[in-house]
């Protein structure tokens, strides 16, 4: 597989999206949670799809990949029927080889703001370290 | 109660993996990679076969963390501020996942907890840190 480094930085995003009741309650009850209108902790990971996004234009096919890290910081709660905007971007790429696999680590960031806010509107921040393996033939 | 570094965090089974409760995560998620889904994708892309999404296995870890400030340690004023998860190894069909922990830093404004996730094999699958802030 190419380098994926001339890649960093690429951005994408806006995303607008509204939380809805109907999100968190089945995001609740596929992780085993009783219906709640607090979202659990890795509700953010609904928000994934700049990430998506980056990996379907740099050329990454998902059965590729391996999640390896995650991490969120949470600054407000996200609501039901809270307006969201959703920003990624390919903030590292690094790259591994062993005698039988090549390995390039990446890390996405994303940050989610809640509209219509004044002041301190960012709700949170998610990164995530992924891997593409590839056999050496 | 005597909160302490080094406090243990029971271990909890969750259920075992299976493969609806994987296509509900993925409806729920948006993450709808084969390789959680498809036994032939999983194999193909040099996979044993299907393996759990490692996010699932972070929102067990997730729920006992909460579960264990709000009833094991009684600190409801205390909200999740940073978590962070690494995945370890892969998680199977059938898989039970075990998550237990501890105090890994105490202080009245502040509780860290350390975390794991082990299958019914003793195996670590996951390891994560949680910081909560008064």
């Amino acid at each position: 597989m190419l380098s994926l480094k001339s890649e960093i930085g690429r951005s994408v995003g806006p995303f607008y999206e509204t939380v809805t009741l109907e999100q968190m309650v089945t995001f609740a009850k596929a992780v085993g949670l009783p219906e709640t209108q607090i979202a659990p902790p890795t509700f953010m990971t609904v928000f994934r799809q700049g990430e998506f996004e980056l990996l379907r234009l740099i050329g990454v096919q998902l059965s590729q990949i391996l999640h390896a890290e995650q991490e969120y910081e949470y600054i407000q709660d996200l609501s039901v029927g809270d307006q969201i905007r959703i920003d990624s971007k390919l903030s590292h790429v690094a790259e591994k080889q062993t005698s039988s696999v090549d390995m390039q680590f990446l890390t996405f960031e994303t940050c989610i703001h809640i509209e219509g806010k004044s002041a301190e509107s960012l709700a949170g921040k998610a990164r995530s370290l992924i891997v593409i393996r590839t056999q050496k033939k | 109660m005597n909160i302490h570094v080094g406090m243990s965090i029971e271990p909890i089974p969750f259920s075992p993996i299976t493969l609806e409760q994987l296509q509900n995560y993925a409806a729920a998620s948006g993450d709808f990679n084969q390789i959680h889904l498809d036994e032939e994708v999983a194999k193909k892309s040099g996979l044993p076969g299907i393996i759990a999404h490692g996010m699932l296995i972070s929102a067990f870890i997730s729920t006992r963390a909460a579960q264990a400030i709000r009833q094991d340690l009684e600190l409801n004023q205390f909200r999740l501020v940073k978590y962070q998860t690494r995945f370890r190894a892969m998680t199977f069909l059938g898989d039970t996942p075990i998550v237990g922990g501890s105090v890994k830093e105490w202080s009245s404004e502040e509780i860290v907890l350390d975390l794991q996730a082990k299958n019914q094999r003793g195996e670590l699958i996951a390891t994560a840190i949680a910081r909560f802030r008064k």
